[in-house]
């Protein structure tokens, strides 16, 4: 490889200096490789990893990924604490769209129980996904601009993503570590006033998309930036068990909330887009109309939460369910349920499963064992940055070293969830 | 299922008008003044639509279910309604709470924590401990403004833990408002 594009660097040196023998400087030009180590902590790279990089010049003939760097033992965490309290910890994946690995776990463990949740809970479930689904798409084009030295446009999608905050605070009562969804249920009802706010914040978020778009999507910048560059064919994605907004833009209609329809999607109203070549620009596009379509569910939901009226969001299965706190404070029966719950958790039946939901990265699945006792005996996790980073090399050989900026940014790689 | 497969459409032929930059730059400068004048305008008339806190003269006013530092609720007296049960050290994932239990004669509640610490540093805000305590007596406040020069500034004590009842009365109602549905 080396020596080809040695060969290749000179004969083009030759063809611009021919003939004359004094003059042909490519024959003694010494040209070498040149190793760089971009990251662990690189300002292009949000996220912690590493890049071996070598480079002919410009161009970038081999790629190493180097990633672990904000490994802190998630999935051994989870297997020393009661079923319940691995929670938290799923918050700490991706910490863009923290609530759809809540429902993901929260799912699987309800799988092994064999449990069913009430409608609304499944609605709700649905209503804060898609709501964290166009916060991650937004923070993914808008850090791509922003590395495209494209300040405004980040700050828009910045701004849109605060409103989803927004909601998301008043739904979870926090930010970003969401702690929303309980096995068997929800943490909270809709507050009070939510579908109003929601609706406002709804729209001032597709004023903002409108402004992104126009000052980003023909912007001759942007697109030489974009097209044509980090492309990965439709079987390499295959190959490489890339899944989400990148299978996609390769050609590839694969969705899980489609294929495998989990909680209410079945009912729901939305399409998926594709792309065509699997270059940036096709990612970009794809994200943007998935976030139209995302908000279009979150619509969806609400009118359907709100027709539905009030009812429960926990499932009453005694295994599961805490008894309710008004109870407790007087009740002495309810009093020890609750101490029992608390302190030993859910006894989850021996077995194996494994569930998979569609976050905004693609696939991620939790594989949980229990030994029918307190604590699972193994928690995998399956984060889907970890198989779309896999191919990042093939991605970039042969294109420039600055192709690799923006192809990072839209395979949107998340330390908490690929290191775990 | 309604919906289907949808083709993005890819803009990426651009006219040589547009190859020659100049549209685009009036088109940003026309969205960016739009933002700016009508920024200016929410500070002119007081009606603001920006993000930007002027901290600390200005504070947010969190969402009910907003999850703060956790505190302890105290009684009229400033005992805490803490009955030392142990259940939030039970359920913490971080187990950063530390409850020494201590007897409390003349009372019916016979038991009250000689030590209460919570570790700080080590919190998550998951709002376990608020969940699963049986008295009501450990709730989240609406506080963050909890930074410190060192690790052993971030080890509060019950003193500094307990917030008279009246103060989180905010927090309760909400509380209660859950029970019941």
């Amino acid at each position: 490889m080396a020596e080809d594009l040695r060969s290749r660097t000179e004969s083009s040196l030759t063809e611009r200096v021919p003939d004359t023998a004094e003059d042909d400087l490519g024959s003694d030009l010494h040209t070498a490789h040149q190793r760089l180590n971009m990251g662990p902590s690189h300002p292009a790279t949000h996220g912690t990893v590493k890049f071996l990089i070598e480079l002919d010049g410009e161009s970038i003939v081999d790629l190493d990924v180097q990633v672990g760097y904000l490994h802190r033992g998630f999935e051994k965490e989870c297997e020393s604490r009661s079923w319940y309290q691995a929670i938290p910890y799923t918050d700490r994946l991706n910490y863009n769209s923290a609530l759809m690995a809540n429902v993901g776990f929260c799912l699987t463990v309800e799988k092994l129980l064999a449990l069913e949740t009430p409608e609304r809970c499944q609605w709700l479930r649905v209503l804060a996904s898609e709501l964290s689904r166009v916060g991650d798409h937004l923070t993914r084009c808008g850090a791509t601009c922003l590395e495209l030295q494209a300040m405004t446009p980040f700050l828009y999608g910045i701004e849109a993503r605060e409103l989803i905050w927004d909601l998301q605070e008043a739904l979870c009562g926090a930010r970003v570590t969401s702690n929303y969804v309980r096995i068997g249920g929800v943490r909270h009802d809709l507050p009070d006033g939510f579908g109003a706010v929601c609706r406002d914040n709804l729209a001032r978020i597709r004023e903002l998309l409108a402004d992104f778009d126009s000052v980003v999507t023909r912007n001759r910048i942007f697109v030489d930036r974009l097209k044509g560059t980090g492309i990965l064919s439709r079987e390499d994605c295959i190959a490489y068990a890339v899944t989400g907004p990148l299978l996609r833009a390769a050609g590839v209609p694969l969705d899980l909330r489609k294929s495998e329809p989990y909680l209410c999607y079945e009912e729901l109203d939305f399409d998926i887009p594709i792309g065509e070549v699997g270059d940036n620009y096709d990612r970009y596009l794809v994200c943007v109309e998935e976030m139209n379509q995302s908000l279009r569910i979150v619509e969806q939901c609400l009118r359907r939460l709100e027709m539905m009226g009030q009812g429960p969001v926990d499932s009453t299965d005694p295994r599961v369910r805490w008894p309710a706190k008004n109870r407790v404070f007087d009740g002495m029966e309810e009093m020890i349920q609750q101490f029992k719950s608390v302190t030993e958790g859910p006894r989850v039946p021996a077995g194996e499963a494994y569930g998979a939901t569609e976050s905004a990265n693609g696939e991620l699945g939790f594989y949980l064992v229990s030994d029918g006792s307190q604590k699972p005996v193994k928690v995998r996790c399956r984060p889907p940055s970890f198989a779309n980073l896999q191919p990042l090399s093939r991605m970039v050989k042969g294109g420039l070293l600055s192709d690799l900026i923006p192809t990072f940014d839209l395979v949107n790689m998340i330390g908490g969830e690929c290191d775990r | 299922m309604p919906g289907q497969v949808i083709r993005v459409k890819r803009r990426e032929k651009l006219g040589w008008l547009e190859r020659s930059y100049v549209p685009m730059l009036v088109q940003g400068l026309a969205v960016t003044a739009r933002h700016f004048f009508r920024n200016l305008a929410g500070f002119v008339t007081g009606r603001r639509r920006d993000f930007v806190v002027q901290f600390p003269e200005e504070r947010i006013d969190h969402p009910d279910a907003f999850r703060g530092m956790p505190v302890l609720v105290a009684l009229e007296d400033g005992r805490p309604r803490c009955v030392a049960c142990g259940l939030c050290e039970f359920a913490c994932p971080t187990k950063c709470i530390d409850i020494v239990p201590a007897e409390l004669p003349d009372s019916p509640v016979e038991r009250t924590p000689a030590v209460f610490d919570i570790d700080m540093s080590r919190c998550m805000f998951c709002g376990l401990c608020e969940e699963s305590c049986p008295e009501e007596a450990i709730v989240m406040s609406q506080e963050v403004e909890i930074a410190g020069f060192d690790r052993s500034s971030m080890l509060f004590t019950m003193e500094q833990l307990l917030v008279p009842e009246a103060m989180l009365d905010r927090r309760l109602r909400f509380l209660r408002r859950e029970y019941e549905r």
